[in-house]
């Protein structure tokens, strides 16, 4: 037999797996018969698999702590943030095409001007508060309304809290942040799949507006853009181009306001 | 048929020693482990209008563990940093620095630790939780043919480390 006729570590992995459909598998153990070396590695694969369950099927078993557990009971009646808030229909098509939004990689000896600054705020804010699962936001969102009026009010500009339903993510709720010497919001948006997303906004002093930017942190990524009074930030760890629609409809959302 | 919030959470709570072993295997770390499950199910909880009907609980509920378990791992890293667009994904950054090293406990116990982070998912998310490749790309967000090569790389190193009559033959290097 070939070198080539060998299976490869991939394929035997396949196959020890049940990832292979009758005919593939029917091939692989023909292939299999010369391969001495192949069958070794695949009866390897099975032990191993047992050694794990072996291993870790005790946790099975064990109590689940009681915290966990009470959460779980009919009794608990949890605040179910189930009411999707009305679904606006943004047809911003324009203003998409305006923006036509440049990516700029924030170079790590930048200086540290106003611009990237919103970037790093809004990337350390985000890194913080997207991992808080109970608190994280201090007002929550489904009194859209409210947030919005109360958000206003301390950041001093007429501000309503976006809806990006489109996009899969719904606002959670916000809540309020010290950006050097003045106030600034965090908006925190999530996904079926408990992805989250923030919006950060604060007030810009000037007139002005840019186009939007991307700042890179690991795997987080923001979207950011000053359109004033608004300097606004979008962070999360999705893909550089759904992270952009997002950030397209919120940018769209707030010059609608 | 849509299944009221009640039974929805029967599923979730016949999930949760599936989940505790998984994150128990990953993490190694009992508290850490506890409390990992216990804030999935919070936000599962939370979530338990968008579970769509059909889709299966498990993959739902390790997705929303993936998800939480990197916000974990980087809420412990450093404050961000502005970095160029070539680090984007390489190794090197908060989830590949995230490896405990510090083990002990039988010999497979202390391999799989051992594992770089990703490889690991993958080494339990199919041999242990018995997840379809194609499931197990869904709940860590990659394709597929990363999930393979990962589970590939995986289980050679624990082989090289478990397995003493284990020669590499020189050919299957090459590929």
């Amino acid at each position: 037999m070939t070198p080539a006729q060998r299976l490869d570590d991939i394929e035997l992995g396949a196959l020890a797996d049940g990832e292979l459909d009758d005919e593939a598998a029917g091939s692989a153990h023909a292939s299999l018969a010369a391969d001495e070396a192949g069958r070794a590695s695949v009866t390897w694969l099975n032990n191993l698999q047992r050694q794990l369950h072996q291993s870790y099927d005790g946790v099975l078993t064990e109590k689940i702590p009681e915290r966990t557990q009470r959460l779980l009971r009919p009794s608990a009646r949890l605040a179910f943030n189930a009411s999707y808030r009305r679904f606006a229909a943004l047809a911003a098509v324009a203003l998409i095409a305006a923006l036509g939004g440049y990516m700029v990689a924030l170079q790590r000896s930048g200086g540290d001007d106003g611009e990237t600054k919103l970037a790093r705020l809004a990337l350390g804010a985000h890194q913080v508060f997207a991992s808080e699962i109970e608190h994280p936001v201090e007002v929550n969102g489904t009194d859209g309304a409210n947030l919005s009026k109360w958000l206003s009010k301390r950041l001093g500009i007429n501000f309503s809290a976006p809806v990006i339903a489109e996009t899969g993510f719904k606002l959670i709720g916000g809540r309020l942040l010290v950006a050097g010497d003045k106030p600034a919001a965090l908006l925190m948006y999530e996904d079926d799949s408990g992805r989250r997303v923030s919006l950060f906004v604060e007030k810009w002093p000037s007139a002005g507006e840019t186009s939007m930017r991307l700042a890179l942190s690991g795997h987080l990524s923001a979207y950011y853009w000053i359109d004033s009074p608004f300097a606004c930030a979008v962070s999360g760890d999705l893909s550089g181009e759904e992270l952009r629609s997002v950030a397209q409809g919120i940018y769209s959302a707030l010059a609608k306001a | 048929m849509t299944l009221s919030n009640a039974s929805r959470m029967k599923l979730i709570a016949a999930e949760a020693p599936r989940l505790m072993r998984y994150a128990r295997a990953l993490l190694r770390d009992r508290q850490d482990a506890e409390d990992l499950v216990h804030d999935c199910i919070v936000r599962a909880l939370a979530n338990l209008a968008n579970w769509r009907d059909g889709e299966s609980p498990r993959k739902w509920l390790f997705t929303i563990m993936h998800n939480i378990h990197i916000d974990h791992v980087r809420s412990k890293s450093r404050r961000p940093l502005l970095l160029p667009l070539d680090d984007w994904d390489q190794p090197g950054s908060t989830i590949h620095a995230a490896a405990e090293v510090n083990v002990t406990g039988p010999e497979i116990e202390q391999a799989v630790a051992a594992l770089p982070i990703e490889q690991r998912q993958c080494v339990l998310l199919v041999g242990l939780e018995g997840l379809s490749y194609a499931a197990t790309a869904e709940v860590l967000g990659v394709p597929v043919g990363t999930v393979m090569s990962r589970l590939s790389r995986g289980r050679e190193k624990l082989r090289q480390r478990l397995d003493p009559g284990f020669e590499r033959p020189a050919l299957r290097r090459i590929k």
